[in-house]
């Protein structure tokens, strides 16, 4: 586990949501820290208990976590979505004047928290800033929950592609004439196209979108820089994926494809954590003694299935070991509170119970 | 007390904390209708499928039989939109070309709102008997998790905000007044008998209440509370049930200030997927009163 930080700047933590990310992600900070690194671990909207934990209030700033005796440092900082994207609106437009109109449209509250990606793009956008400001040895990214781990690679290309292709510059080279974009394409093909769109949204839409894109214009080129510069940044070899995953067969098998994906795609996974794979008690042995029948049954019905699970576990194993680590972690029996709590959970992945390669 | 939930509404949105089993709970609600003999589409949203692995079958949008009377669908807002623009323009040629076209393509992948309301036009498009004909009892959506399920409804809100004329804003009233009509819409929030979950039930039954309507069930999934409670034990299998019996205990008292849950489902210690959707089948009742004729 330990050589995770080594020659390692980003580290980033995928997975579905629910798997106790946010906490393995704080955690992973922990122990960079206690290694002597300058760290900064970024959250989006964490709990109460473990923001509290962190000492992040409510708003953008980073700041160090109260409370800590660690050889380095350890910094935790929140990630508003809309609020970074108005940022980013307000560094990238060239006067005042366009970042009112583009705040000021009417569609762009939608586009702020609907588009698919936004989360993910700001998320990239905040990292790729604390990563080039030069001031921590390490930043760690809790991805934003997503359905499947793999819906955050994709992100990027997603808002990339919106901008890249022909829609913005057609936007551009038609409104610049004047008056209505829509009625002035030259293509008849387009304009056929054009009316199915019209017949399903109507004038109203089609103009507020058009203004829309019109006034995104100036923004095209920061836009295509950032998300070029988040790309490779995602894919640099200083870059290191945590994938963190529940257990179950679904999960599990989600967990092998995103494996390839990010193996096809450049990036580099290096662990698996299986987040609550067992409780504690599993490894124990049989007790002698029980209270009663009704918890007698629980345990052999419990013993049986964690058993079942991790003959599925040993056949992933099997498969992957050679190439990345896969570490299952317990259960955590005491509510965890305070940095105290992922200092435990830091333990825990320091030295798990079970097998490691 | 009988451990079951009744459905009242034709439309079921399952929602809830990622993790917390709301797939699970959609596919035995839909299993149970469609055994009382409904005629019963369960709807996964998005593009990699969950059901495809747990029945081992593969889906698209057009709906597979698993069982008698009991349909599977995976719908994308690409492939809701796809169908919508294919009955709209008639000519599948023309709808083809719409698709093909570069720009609507960087449009439809990007457009604020317009895959949220592909989907939830269609998810709604049975019981306002506009767009494609979706011929079904009761419609039961393995939807998503809280934070994105909240976006996916509001969507419609926001766009008839924004655009109050023409097509984009009649429909997206539309689809509003039927998302907030307790006959036609119900939600079921699944939850575990843990902290977060159980705090992040409260608030989406909250919002869900204020902008969308009441009919409300929610479902507490994994509960421990039938084992026995003991008061000092040095097994350290007891000690920790104990431990998480208490947790549990404390979290239903917390969700029971807020709302009463409509079902406890117990901790099946089971990883077979057709018996796991059979156990959870069993805590759902039959519809209320049919759906819709």
């Amino acid at each position: 586990m330990k050589d995770l930080f080594q020659n390692t700047e980003v580290i980033v933590c995928t997975g579905s949501g629910g798997v106790g990310k946010t906490t393995l992600s704080a955690s992973l900070g922990v122990l960079a820290a206690r290694e002597g690194k300058k760290v900064l671990v970024l959250t989006i909207d964490p709990a109460k208990r473990l923001a509290t934990a962190l000492g992040i209030t409510s708003s953008n700033t980073v700041v160090r976590v109260p409370g800590q005796d660690f050889k380095g440092e350890l910094f935790a900082g929140r990630i508003d979505s809309v609020e970074i994207f108005s940022q980013f609106i307000r560094n990238s437009a060239p006067s005042s004047d366009v970042v009112e109109k583009i705040l000021g449209n009417r569609l762009y509250e939608q586009l702020s928290t609907t588009l698919s990606g936004s989360q993910e793009f700001t998320s990239l956008v905040k990292l790729y800033e604390e990563k080039n400001s030069g001031n921590y040895d390490l930043v760690i990214l809790d991805t934003p929950p997503t359905q499947h781990a793999i819906d955050f690679l994709h992100s990027p290309e997603k808002i990339y592609a919106l901008f890249q292709s022909s829609i913005t510059k057609w936007f551009i080279n038609n409104a610049e004439v004047g008056k209505s974009v829509w009625s002035r394409l030259i293509h008849k093909g387009t304009q056929t196209v054009l009316s199915v769109f019209h017949k399903v949204t109507g004038s109203d839409f089609m103009d507020e979108l058009s203004n829309f894109f019109f006034s995104l214009k100036d923004l095209q080129d920061n836009i295509t820089q950032t998300c070029k510069g988040t790309q490779e940044l995602l894919k640099e070899s200083t870059t290191r994926f945590v994938l963190v995953t529940s257990f179950d067969r679904a999960k599990i098998q989600e967990a092998t494809s995103f494996y390839s994906e990010l193996v096809g795609g450049g990036y580099q996974l290096h662990t698996t954590l299986i987040n609550r794979a067992f409780p504690a008690w599993y490894l124990k042995p049989r007790p002698d003694h029980f209270s009663s029948e009704a918890l007698e049954k629980s345990y052999e019905e419990q013993m049986k299935y964690y058993s079942a699970r991790s003959q599925v576990f040993d056949q992933y194993q099997k498969d992957f070991s050679d190439r990345l680590n896969v570490v299952m972690l317990p259960e955590v029996e005491d509510e965890l509170a305070g940095l105290e709590g992922l200092v435990t959970v830091a333990n825990l992945i320091e030295s798990p119970t079970s097998s490691q390669s | 007390m009988e451990n079951k939930v009744k459905v009242s509404a034709p439309l079921v949105f399952v929602t809830g904390k990622g993790g917390v089993g709301k797939s699970l709970w959609a596919a035995g609600l839909a299993t149970q209708l469609a055994r009382s003999g409904k005629k019963v589409l369960l709807v996964e949203f998005g593009e990699t499928s969950f059901y495809g692995f747990f029945y081992g079958k593969s889906f698209g949008m057009d709906p597979v039989a698993i069982e008698n009377n009991l349909h599977l669908s995976i719908w994308s807002g690409a492939t809701c939109l796809r169908d919508y623009i294919g009955h709209l323009v008639k000519i599948d040629r023309l709808a083809d070309l719409f698709f093909e076209n570069k720009v609507m393509k960087a449009l439809i992948r990007g457009a604020p709102a317009l895959k949220e309301l592909a989907i939830l036009g269609k998810a709604t498009s049975g019981v306002r008997n506009y767009g494609p004909e979706l011929d079904f009892d009761h419609v039961i959506f393995d939807s998503y998790a809280t934070g994105h399920f909240l976006a996916l409804l509001r969507a419609p809100v926001g766009m008839y905000e924004a655009i109050k004329f023409g097509p984009m804003g009649d429909q997206s009233k539309a689809i509003v007044k039927t998302m907030s009509d307790p006959r036609l819409t119900e939600y079921h929030v699944v939850s575990l008998l843990e902290e977060l979950p159980v705090s992040e039930t409260i608030e989406l039954c909250d919002a869900l209440k204020s902008e969308f309507n009441d009919n409300i069930k929610v479902v507490v999934n994994k509960s421990l509370r039938a084992l026995p409670t003991i008061e000092t034990s040095s097994n350290v299998f007891e000690s920790s049930i104990q431990r998480n019996l208490s947790r549990q205990n404390h979290a239903w008292e917390h969700l029971l200030k807020h709302y009463e849950p409509a079902v406890e489902v117990p901790y099946y210690f089971e990883s077979e997927p057709q018996k796991l959707v059979d156990h959870m089948a069993q805590h759902s009742g039959d519809a209320i009163h049919g759906g819709p004729s």
